[in-house]
């Protein structure tokens, strides 16, 4: 009788790590950071190969704290005449006829105004390039949230650059 | 590391798909063989111990089998041992030679101090051939050569670890804050379980169960052997879950993908087979279990250095595909120059330029109304007997009037670019003014 017990620990105890992966695997699967989006849209294109600066659509990111998603309105400044006869530009133009906004799923996620506060523009002034915080956005075409938006994060970016890493400066 | 850097060239995009792979084969070749090095060298000096220290009569001859059966010869140290490092490390300098930390300094660092506790295991293998030798002296070679070994491969882990967080790389300015994250402790002990884990096994396979290496042993050493061999096999396969999982949950966000839990799955499916086989091996004396482990370990360790490549590909896809952006960019940019010089001497083609116009101008632009951009009629009549001008604009667009948006690089060939040139100053006098 003994002898049997040490084959089936061995058996649950495997088991049991093959279930530990198997339920992060789902809450990955749900959680993960780079959410499929409503229109599939190409920064690549946009920006590598139309050369669109990144301010020509994120206008509000230098005068404001958030960067903002451009209204369907600047899709369609362009898109009224280009590319009308690929399917994703008529999703947009879609959204234009029934004048709804895109529901682009967010990427880049802060508890911002709970617990923190963060401002594009500031960092913008302070000289920061779109590429320090957001990754090379002009090669994906899928975007992606690119660092993990931990305090350690952005802790060591303000030691380095000499910025306020008083408490009180991001928890208001 | 600027030094460094001005040595490596920006690899073209050809180059590094190949490059891809030549990792992968890189791993294959190195993993196997340092395992059994490092793990034969760890379980022999462990039993030289023992026998210094005077405990089971076994000890010393268990220590010498150990690494005549699992550390193979000089020429394999180096074909298979530094080789692989050496080639690694002119890789890693290509793909990584803008990384604003140097990922491959860590590396470096690892290859030399791998490199002298490689030639000290061969040392410590060749001294139990010595006539004369005293106990303590090679002890002292084989702790220096552990001692080596395994601060190279902890500095080994930390380079990999780096190279999986590419979030990280402008942000670390001083590289030992990164001596100690959780992913490079899991990486750590896992490599050494493992290597710990294929060496028990082997060996059983090499003394056992392989004819070419199997040898007649008296029945107590036999059973002694096959204990230790077995023991350690079974109780560092054991162990795998834990670092397997660790290791899982410490990658950064980007390397995960679900081939990369299915393969994980498959490993520890694979494990729990081996560990069943080793408890029979064990507690029945079912000797022939030892082939069957061996081979089965051989593939979860392929398995492993798969997922990890699978993983690592993901970890640093953005940068390799800005990589391969640059390139093309530089590769563009040189032919783009060729052509202006070649077009210098091409006279613009008044079809051709018609042709271009519908299938590229009349997306945004008329003469007389506005569409995306500005009519004609309000633009060109500053490009009068200026047509240079009008040619470097469509080369290369920068915004003008703030009221319309930036007007798109089109990719045009010179030629083109002439011919449209001259179309649309052409067609622009025939307007009513």
């Amino acid at each position: 009788m003994k002898k049997r017990i040490a084959p089936v620990l061995i058996i649950l105890y495997v088991v049991s790590f093959m279930g530990f992966i198997v339920v992060i695997a789902y809450f990955w699967q749900q959680h993960r950071k780079t959410p499929e989006q409503p229109i599939n849209f190409s920064h690549q294109i946009h920006v590598t190969r139309v050369g669109l600066p990144c301010t020509h659509c994120h206008y509000s990111v230098e005068i404001s704290p958030a960067a903002g998603i451009p209204p369907v309105e600047t899709c369609m400044n362009c898109h009224q005449a280009v590319a009308t006869d690929k399917p994703e530009i008529q999703k947009l133009t879609r959204y234009w006829e029934e004048q709804k906004p895109v529901p682009w799923k967010r990427v880049y996620k802060l508890p911002v105004r709970r617990y923190i506060y963060f401002s594009h523009k500031r960092h913008v002034k302070a000289g920061l390039e779109c590429v320090n915080c957001h990754g090379h956005v002009e090669i994906m075409s899928v975007i992606k949230a690119v660092p993990k938006l931990e305090m350690g994060w952005c802790m060591s970016c303000h030691r380095q650059r000499n910025a306020s890493i008083d408490c009180a400066t991001c928890h208001k | 590391m600027e030094l460094l850097n001005n040595f490596f060239l920006p690899p073209s995009s050809d180059h590094l798909h190949l490059v891809k792979y030549l990792i992968l084969i890189v791993y294959f070749i190195h993993i196997p063989f340092i395992s059994l090095l490092l793990g034969g060298t760890m379980l022999s000096v462990f039993f030289r111990l023992l026998a210094y220290s005077g405990s089971p009569s076994h000890s010393i001859q268990i220590s010498r089998d150990i690494v005549d059966t699992l550390i193979l010869r000089k020429s394999a140290g180096i074909v298979l041992g530094v080789l692989p490092l050496v080639v690694l490390l002119l890789i890693e300098g290509q793909i990584f030679y803008d990384a604003n930390i140097s990922v491959v300094k860590f590396l470096l660092y690892a290859t030399v101090l791998i490199s002298v506790g490689i030639s000290l295991a061969y040392f410590y293998q060749y001294s139990y051939q010595m006539a004369e030798v005293s106990s303590l002296f090679q002890l002292m070679v084989g702790m220096a050569s552990l001692f080596f070994l395994l601060v190279g491969y902890f500095i080994f882990s930390v380079n990999s670890a780096l190279i999986f967080d590419p979030g990280r790389w402008a942000n670390v300015n001083r590289p030992e804050h990164f001596l100690f994250s959780w992913n490079v402790i899991a990486r750590f002990l896992h490599f050494l379980s493992a290597s710990l884990a294929v060496s028990g096994l082997a060996l059983v396979f090499f003394s056992f169960n392989w004819k070419e290496t199997r040898r007649e042993y008296e029945p107590a050493y036999a059973s002694y052997l096959q204990k230790v061999g077995g023991g350690v096999g079974l109780g560092f396969t054991l162990v795998q879950p834990i670092f397997i999982f660790w290791n899982l949950i410490t990658l950064p966000d980007p390397a995960l993908s679900m081939t990369v839990f299915i393969c994980t799955l498959l490993a520890l499916l694979l494990i729990l087979f081996i560990a069943l086989r080793l408890y029979h091996l064990l507690v029945e004396k079912q000797i022939r279990q030892g082939t069957i482990s061996f081979a089965l370990f051989v593939v979860v360790l392929i398995i492993m250095i798969v997922t990890d490549h699978i993983a690592r590909e993901a970890a640093i896809q953005n940068h390799s595909q800005l990589l391969i952006t640059r390139a093309r960019e530089i590769e563009a940019e040189l032919e783009a120059k060729r052509e202006i010089e070649k077009a210098a001497a091409v006279q613009p083609d008044l079809s051709l330029g018609e042709q271009v116009f519908k299938t590229q101008c009349t997306a945004c632009h008329r003469f007389d109304q506005k569409i995306v951009g500005p009519p004609y009629n309000s633009v060109l009549g500053k490009y009068e007997n200026r047509p240079e001008d009008l040619i470097a604009f469509v080369r290369n667009p920068s915004k003008v009037n703030p009221e319309y948006p930036a007007m798109p690089k089109l990719g045009l060939s010179e030629r083109d670019i002439k011919s449209v040139v001259a179309y649309l100053l052409q067609e622009w006098e025939k307007q009513p003014k």
